[in-house]
């Protein structure tokens, strides 16, 4: 068998025969066909129209073909598509969201368009290795047919043909489209359609008049879960497992079931969890993670909710100071946290919030370390008897692992009248991700990180998930 | 039933084994096989269902749009597509 790889310059149908011309100019391709026969049976007619139609697609949309052929004859045994080494997900739409994937793509690449009239070089607002994101796609970049590809120190990809439009914006926008499985970890943004006041009335979030800001703000949330200090869900990179979503829809109305996020006195937005499985199922997704963004300037802190684990199905036994728990492989109710527009760029709120809303409500709660108090089981806090007690050596046994408490809350300090204290930092320098990081030595809260202990049960639950 | 999504990174089309091969995943380097294929003792009707998703997810590809294939747990032949919104 013989192998010939190009674009397909022409195709001819006359019957009953398909020809087409493969190689790398019209003048320089090669003649491959493919007949049509009486005596062919329906399943061999059925795959042979298959072919016919993906030579025009190749054609049509400038991707190449690679055909099989015996190696003393034209006649076409199999015809295959391919790709590029960049992907391009979904369509290319101004002011829309617009991804590239790919791998091994360095920090400082850029996304260039080129087309008949110019060259438009755009600076992604999310680089991974594995993937760019582009929050709002310029308008600048011509309407119709243009190449796109990645350039960066020591990288250059294919081009690969797009077409440009100029809307409308999509309403689900698959960012990353995450672990070729059944049910990839998934963590899902959604503009929220409306908010319940603390009245008890129902208003319209203004996070739908708002679409430039919603499309930036969830770019700043992806760069601050992916590319802070603290690495959780990039290690081992992992976060190319993950899918991401967007869901931006101003057709549903401002109903109970819509509503999903509620003031809380006097500034809080919470989520309301209960709601969630059901919304985002709408647009075929099941979600282990939504992040509800809102417009509310009034109700501007953030908040997050815990899953809720789903103990009917499957899951990873561990131990946490002998007893026996499970880190749960999917949710009954899915982890939340409303993020604001205006957030302050500055800090950690989104990475902070996911550290809630990723952790369960039965089997280990990530809480807050800048308050006092201990609620359910915690895996990153506890509390003394009484504040005048010594802080105890060892915090807690999980997996068979002794992790050390904090014993200077990391510098800042145990108030006098605390009970609760932590366990020992990765980073002793700098507060943790779930106490106050506004309070960082030098000013900047982007380098803070977990404790020991709830980073290697958070590891271990997220490893959970991805394999499940 | 499993449901794995992605993008159509790479389809073969072999018409003698009356069957479809794709590669579907988020990047061209993390994909799972996948294949459509048309047994002899299908109907006409069941093998012209199966040639259109085949060309459902050629024209997938190009568009680069992702499909969501439904397959067996334990099986990487496609009994149905989605395209989602």
């Amino acid at each position: 068998m013989a192998t010939t790889t190009g674009f397909v310059q022409r195709l001819t149908w006359a019957p009953t025969k398909l020809c087409t011309w493969v190689g790398p100019s019209v003048t320089s391709a090669e003649l491959f066909f493919e007949l049509f026969s009486a005596f062919d049976s329906e399943a061999l007619l059925g795959f042979k129209r298959n072919i016919g139609r993906l030579l025009a697609q190749a054609k049509n949309a400038g991707y190449q073909v690679s055909i099989e052929h015996s190696d003393h004859s034209a006649e076409i045994v199999s015809a295959s598509l391919l790709g590029f080494n960049i992907s391009p997900l979904g369509d290319a739409i101004h002011n829309d969201f617009y991804s590239v994937t790919g791998s091994g793509i360095p920090a400082d690449v850029r996304v260039v368009f080129d087309n008949s009239v110019s060259t438009i070089t755009v600076t992604p607002d999310l680089v991974r290795p594995h993937w760019v994101l582009i929050a709002s796609l310029p308008p600048s970049i011509p309407v119709g047919r243009n190449n796109v590809r990645l350039e960066g120190s020591g990288y250059t990809s294919d081009w690969v043909p797009v077409d440009v439009s100029a809307g409308p914006a999509v309403t689900v926008r698959v960012l990353y489209t995450g672990q070729p499985k059944d049910q990839p970890y998934n963590v899902v943004f959604v503009a929220n359609p409306a908010i319940r006041t603390e009245a008890g009335t129902l208003i319209a979030d203004p996070v739908r008049t708002n679409r430039p800001s919603y499309q930036d703000t969830v770019g700043y949330a992806l760069r601050n879960l992916l590319t802070v200090t603290e690495d959780l869900l990039r290690q081992g990179a992992w976060d190319a497992q993950l899918r991401f979503v967007s869901v931006f829809d101003t057709v549903p109305g401002v109903t109970d079931a819509n509503a999903l996020a509620q003031e809380d006195n006097p500034n809080i937005m919470e989520t309301r969890r209960d709601k969630l499985n059901a919304f985002v199922s709408q647009y075929s997704e099941r979600a282990d993670i939504v992040f509800v963004m809102h417009g509310s300037t009034s109700h501007d802190r953030a908040s997050a909710w815990f899953t809720s684990d789903d103990a009917a199905k499957a899951g990873t036994a561990y131990t946490y100071d002998g007893v026996a728990r499970t880190h749960g492989h999917f949710q009954a109710t899915p982890g939340s946290a409303a993020l604001p527009l205006d957030m302050d760029r500055t800090g950690l709120t989104p990475l902070h919030e996911y550290g809630h809303a990723g952790s369960d409500f039965d089997n280990g709660r990530v809480t807050d370390l800048y308050v006092d108090g201990v609620s359910g089981f915690n895996v990153n806090k506890k509390a003394r008897a009484s504040s005048s007690n010594p802080i105890p050596t060892n915090f807690a046994t999980y997996n068979g692992t002794i992790y050390a408490s904090d014993q200077n809350r990391d510098g800042l300090g145990y108030p006098p009248t605390w009970t609760s204290y932590h366990p020992q930092l990765v980073d002793a320098a700098h507060p943790n991700l779930m106490d106050n990081y506004w309070l960082a030595a030098g000013g900047n809260p982007q380098v803070c990180r977990l404790d020991g202990l709830t980073y290697a049960w958070y590891t271990d639950r997220l490893r959970a998930k991805l394999n499940r | 039933m499993a449901e794995t999504a992605g993008l159509v990174q790479k389809m073969t089309v072999l018409p003698g084994s009356s069957l479809a091969c794709l590669w579907l995943g988020p990047t061209p380097t993390n994909t799972e096989l996948l294949f459509v294929q048309r047994d002899s003792s299908e109907t006409n009707a069941e093998g012209a269902f199966e040639n259109s998703m085949v060309d459902a997810l050629t024209s997938a590809m190009t568009a680069r749009r992702e499909v969501v294939a439904v397959h067996d747990n334990n099986s990487a032949r496609i009994t149905s597509l989605r395209v989602d919104p």
